[in-house]
């Protein structure tokens, strides 16, 4: 069935063959962006793209739906001028969070539609709001997720289609955006003459993302000795619950065990550490950590949360004076760790 | 395997394979072939073959001790680097082997040895030594009538529980070959299999053997007590664990219920309510048993305690390995000298490989066996054997050498 999208889907939805193919039809030429009458495009290029580093999320603004539209090329231009692939994926990120959200609040039809006509997936309505579909897309995305309810082991599978709420669905859609907003950074080619206005406004951005950066990307990996005195008090802390026995919250146990594998923890070391809760099951945790250790699904591994997230979550009990310097807890740890390094070495 | 005896072996695998025609797979031209051969160390890998002739001209020529193909499609298959090879998509392929599954009879005939302190034991081998923690064994392990047919079981589940209800796999798109040892080889090959990512793989075989399964997300969880729990007739993990609790709660003893409860009340109430209790989950639509004390949390436990009974043992290292080279149907084993059969669905329940994927005739050979434990071929029984001389079938006596535990005394011809 064949779903009639309007020109404000095609503004919600950009990445969709549809708003490609009005884009190409408009004719709009990046170069053209830098005239006069394109001023207002260009400038919500640029306050999507700030939205991203600033805030990590871009809201929809319909006030003009062309322009709208016609702004995410010119942000992906932006992008390809700063040439920096961290910020791709952070870009990559806003505007999934952005799709996800418009989608969750469309007809069963419309996100179906989607689905089908820019990515091939075979998909089945069911029921109000519920979904098939086939295990085979499925699998295309689902593995990068870490939570367990999304493990194909964990579906409902029958007859090679796998059950889907439209929120679920909605949240493929956006992370197969994401994935392919990130692909686009791996050809980056510019060596486009810039006029100085553009220039400016393109130094600016690369300014602020610069500021950002450190927060962002734990690119940095460390390799050394396990050097558990240096473990960050909130750590520290956590740990000790653990050993103790007591149960501990899903941001506890997260923030241990991504610390952990930062600091180069076996699998196999963290797996016995929880083998004193209550709960354990080895099966389940050692998948868990696995997967926070990039063995599994994305193949990324995870940071743990930075200090403001674990004050959020009741984690943080600074502790000394290195606490207020960090705002990060392996960044607590390597700092430590080089401190102590320095005084033995005296 | 040296001197005669492997002049022995030699000579007979050179005339299985020119007498037969070995078919070359599907797409044959796309794959990428490898061989092991007599008196020569390591693989040789990276071959192409355009078609069946070329193949059984090379196995004529060279008489390898053991062939493979490669389950995944290359452009240019015998291209040096796994990376230039061009990878244009793989058959999804499981392997079930009797070492995978745990049998009582591996108490029987199989052994381990631990290559750091020498420890040892009988059956399968420890996940780490008893004695220092090393994970390195050496490991003794028999063909078994006994082990085989639990690997055949776990085959026919594969696909009757998994492949065909849950994946929507059909018959026409699998097919079975023993792997000539000790246990089979299952390829799945259409549009979908083909394509499939690493992840993807990786997801599936997590599905099948069970792994991170929480019954919890299936509806056994305190959030979903206003439910239904679920019915005996679901499909998949959902519908595995109801089935499963139904049929343990409907013949577990008081002690077993204790067991993995680890609470004689709730045990005792179980027991004593049993029919109530598999009444309640045969309801239409089901009921969660309404038995003061025993909550969901209790039915969680058993469920975890039933997915293992329900998962199936396929060695997960083969489904997510895209680039991995498999036996070539046909060919003989070269530890073995059985066949590596290829086989319908329907062959499968009467196949009996210690007899159907026999190539050679059954004339005695005098062999001195070093030790072997029994073994039955074509349902007549040998041994168990220590250090003895013994004249004994072809096949046996194939086997033993192959194996190293006799040695050639008289040739048949």
């Amino acid at each position: 069935m064949s779903v009639e999208l309007t020109r404000e889907d095609l503004a919600k939805y950009p990445f969709c063959r549809e708003a490609v193919k009005y884009v190409k039809d408009v004719g709009l030429d990046l170069q053209d962006l830098f005239k006069p009458g394109y001023r207002v495009i260009l400038e919500r290029a640029v306050k999507r793209v700030r939205a991203a580093i600033e805030l990590g999320k871009i809201n929809t603004d319909l006030s003009d739906v062309d322009v709208e539209l016609l702004s995410y090329p010119a942000s992906l231009f932006i992008l390809s001028i700063i040439a920096e692939p961290p910020l791709y994926r952070r870009y990559a990120v806003a505007e999934a969070k952005r799709i996800y959200e418009e989608l969750k609040l469309e007809d069963d039809l419309k996100v179906k539609y989607l689905a089908e006509s820019n990515f091939k997936w075979n998909v089945k309505i069911i029921g109000l709001g519920l979904f098939e579909l086939h295990f085979q897309d499925y699998l295309k995305i689902a593995p990068s997720f870490r939570a367990l309810n999304w493990k194909l082991v964990n579906r409902d599978l029958s007859g090679g289609w796998v059950k889907v709420s439209r929120g679920e669905l909605s949240r493929l859609i956006s992370e197969m955006v994401k994935l392919s907003i990130i692909g686009k950074s791996e050809s980056i080619v510019s060596n486009l003459e810039l006029p100085e206005s553009f220039r400016k406004t393109v130094d600016e951005l690369k300014r602020l993302y610069e500021g950002y950066r450190r927060v962002f990307s734990f690119e940095e990996e460390y390799k050394g000795p396990v050097v558990e005195e240096a473990f960050p008090p909130c750590i520290r802390r956590i740990l000790s619950s653990l050993l103790k026995g007591e149960s501990l919250p899903h941001m506890a146990r997260f923030a241990l065990t991504s610390f952990l594998v930062n600091v180069g923890k076996s699998v196999d070391d963290i797996v016995s550490l929880f083998n004193l809760t209550a709960d354990f099951s080895e099966n389940i945790t050692r998948y868990q950590v696995e997967h926070i250790a990039g063995f599994r699904g994305s193949r990324k591994k995870y940071t743990p949360p930075s200090c403001s997230t674990l004050r959020t979550f009741g984690l943080c009990f600074p502790e000394d004076d290195l606490c207020r310097r960090v705002k990060h807890p392996l960044m607590y740890y390597k700092l430590k760790v080089k401190g102590r390094g320095r005084k033995s070495g005296r | 395997m040296e001197g005669k005896d492997l002049n022995f072996i030699r000579s007979l695998f050179r005339r299985y394979y020119q007498s037969n025609f070995i078919p070359a797979p599907r797409d044959a031209a796309h794959r990428e072939f490898g061989f092991i051969l007599f008196n020569m160390e390591g693989m040789i890998r990276h071959l192409s073959f355009r078609d069946s002739e070329t193949l059984n001209k090379y196995l004529r020529r060279e008489v390898p001790l053991h062939a493979f193909y490669s389950s995944a499609y290359y452009e240019t298959p015998d291209a040096e680097d796994m990376d230039s090879k061009g990878w244009i998509g793989a058959e999804l392929v499981f392997d079930i082997d009797a070492d995978h599954i745990p049998t009582a009879c591996k108490d029987e005939h199989d052994s381990w040895k631990c290559l750091n302190c020498g420890e040892s034991g009988k059956g399968s081998p420890p996940e780490t030594c008893p004695k220092c923690s090393s994970k390195r064994f050496k490991v003794e392990a028999w063909l078994c009538d006994q082990c085989l047919e639990a690997a055949k079981k776990e085959t026919i589940k594969l696909v009757e529980d998994f492949l065909i209800p849950d994946f929507g796999f059909s018959l026409s798109d699998i097919s079975f070959n023993f792997s000539g040892h000790r246990g089979y080889h299952i390829h799945v090959e259409n549009d979908v299999a083909r394509e499939l990512s690493l992840d993807a793989r990786r997801e599936i075989t997590d599905y099948i053997r069970g792994i991170g399964l929480s019954p919890k997300l299936h509806g056994f969880s305190r959030e979903f007590s206003s439910f239904s729990p679920p019915d005996l007739g679901d499909h998949g993990w959902k519908g595995r664990l109801i089935r499963g609790i139904y049929n343990f709660v409907n013949k577990a003893s008081f002690e077993e219920l204790t067991a993995i409860l680890k609470n004689k009340r709730i045990a005792k109430l179980i027991v004593q309510n049993r029919e109530i209790i598999l009444k309640s989950f045969e309801s239409s639509p089901p009921r969660w048993p309404p038995i003061r004390g025993v909550s969901i949390k209790h039915w969680k436990i058993l469920a975890e305690h039933v997915a293992n009974d329900y998962a199936c043992n396929i060695d997960e290292r083969v489904t997510s390995d895209i680039k991995r080279l498999m036996r070539l149907p046909s060919s003989l084993h070269g530890k073995t000298g059985f066949k590596v059969k290829s086989l319908s669905f329907n062959e499968l329940d009467d196949f009996n490989p210690l007899k159907d994927a026999v190539v050679f005739n059954y004339e005695p050979v005098k062999i001195h066996v070093f030790r072997a434990p029994r073994i039955v071929l074509n349902d007549t029984a040998y041994g168990p054997f220590n250090d003895e001389e013994v004249s004994l079938p072809l096949p046996i006596a194939i086997y033993m050498i192959s194996k190293g535990a006799a040695t050639l005394l008289r040739s048949v011809n």
